[in-house]
């Protein structure tokens, strides 16, 4: 207590939570570096990242890391990071609520339903895919990801998810 | 005596030159709705008439087309039983705006409602737009269905048929795939 009676002010600590994997990762600012613990598959890992200039570098155990998105969202470089450090695949990553693989599509297969086309867009490991509409802005729509080791897209998959999908809404305005 | 057979309305109709008159003009009756109408056409120069009034061609070479658009303007057949003889609604006989006591059918995360002629004869699934409206061209191809008849009217089951029954699939190979 100081000659005026007041307490004195505790330090002030500048935390930041990111959502990784499904869990809540504190983390807390150090100078310029901002560092939180993460366990996953029974690994604990450090991860910082800069908290000043453009590019916000990114460290996993002290490492930089190199993410194909660069000075983006940082929750997501580092899932993209973590994923490749796990050797997670792209389905394995959709169970952990991370949907940021690589993909391709085949557009020259099509799928057709109340005249409007989709198409499958597949992760490059063929664990996981997903029915997307061609690019068409009136009616863009995908579906969720299905895991690739269980079915591959074809058209009785495709009949059962349309199937799934038909819905009543009474309201307009809902 | 010359015939030429056209198809007007999807009924074939035959038309026949008179030897009284010039050889250049055909005659036909066609009775819609219980009314008869009396067409003659000419080909050069081309010129249709319907109850003896010269009506307008838009396409000269199909004076087929030309008789059945203006029949449709003349007739009192409803815009169901027009579509029994292949005669699609126009824009203009279209209700613009979705009949909401149907609420939205959702399909694969696409919403349609239900749209129907302003005879009220017949109804759609049309791709329902976050602000409902329904562009004025027949140019616009919004993901829609059959027509269908008012005394079949939709329903979640109907709608689920139709889903189902479009439901297609295409793969178009490259050249060295043929």
């Amino acid at each position: 207590m100081n000659e005026f009676g007041f307490e004195p002010m505790p330090e002030r600590v500048h935390t930041e939570t990111l959502r990784l994997f499904g869990q809540t990762v504190q983390f807390t600012k150090h100078g310029d570096m901002c560092n939180g613990i993460f366990q996953f598959n029974g690994l604990t890992h450090l991860l910082s990242w800069e908290t000043i200039g453009y590019n916000r570098a990114l460290y996993i155990d002290g490492v930089q890391i190199k993410t194909s998105v660069e000075g983006g969202i940082t929750g997501i470089r580092f899932m993209q990071a973590l994923a490749s450090l796990h050797k997670l695949t792209a389905w394995q990553q959709c169970e952990l609520f991370h949907e940021r693989f690589e993909t391709y599509t085949t557009e020259h297969i099509t799928y057709e339903v109340a005249g409007i086309e989709f198409y499958a867009e597949t992760s490059i490991d063929d664990t996981a895919w997903r029915y997307v509409t061609e690019d068409d802005d009136r009616c863009w729509h995908i579906s969720r990801w299905f895991n690739g080791m269980e079915f591959k897209p074809c058209l009785h998959h495709f009949r059962h998810w349309i199937n799934s999908t038909i819905a009543y809404k009474e309201n307009y305005n809902d | 005596m010359t015939q030429e057979t056209l198809k007007i309305l999807d009924q074939l109709v035959v038309f026949t030159a008179k030897k009284e008159h010039p050889t250049d003009l055909f005659y036909a009756e066609i009775t819609l709705n219980d009314k008869t109408h009396f067409m003659m056409y000419r080909r050069q120069p081309v010129q249709i008439w319907i109850d003896g009034h010269a009506m307008p061609t838009k396409w000269p070479p199909y004076i087929e087309w030309d008789f059945s658009r203006h029949l449709v303007e003349l007739t009192t057949l409803t815009s169901w039983q027009l579509l029994q003889r292949q005669w699609l609604p126009k824009q203009n006989q279209i209700t613009d705006d979705f009949e909401q006591d149907y609420g939205l059918l959702k399909v694969a995360g696409c919403d349609f409602g239900i749209n129907y002629t302003k005879d009220r004869s017949c109804w759609r699934y049309l791709f329902y737009e976050d602000y409902g409206e329904i562009y004025d061209s027949v140019s616009y191809r919004a993901p829609q269905s059959d027509w269908y008849a008012s005394d079949d009217p939709p329903s979640l089951e109907h709608f689920i048929k139709w889903v189902m029954s479009t439901v297609a699939y295409e793969q178009q190979f490259g050249e060295k795939d043929l």
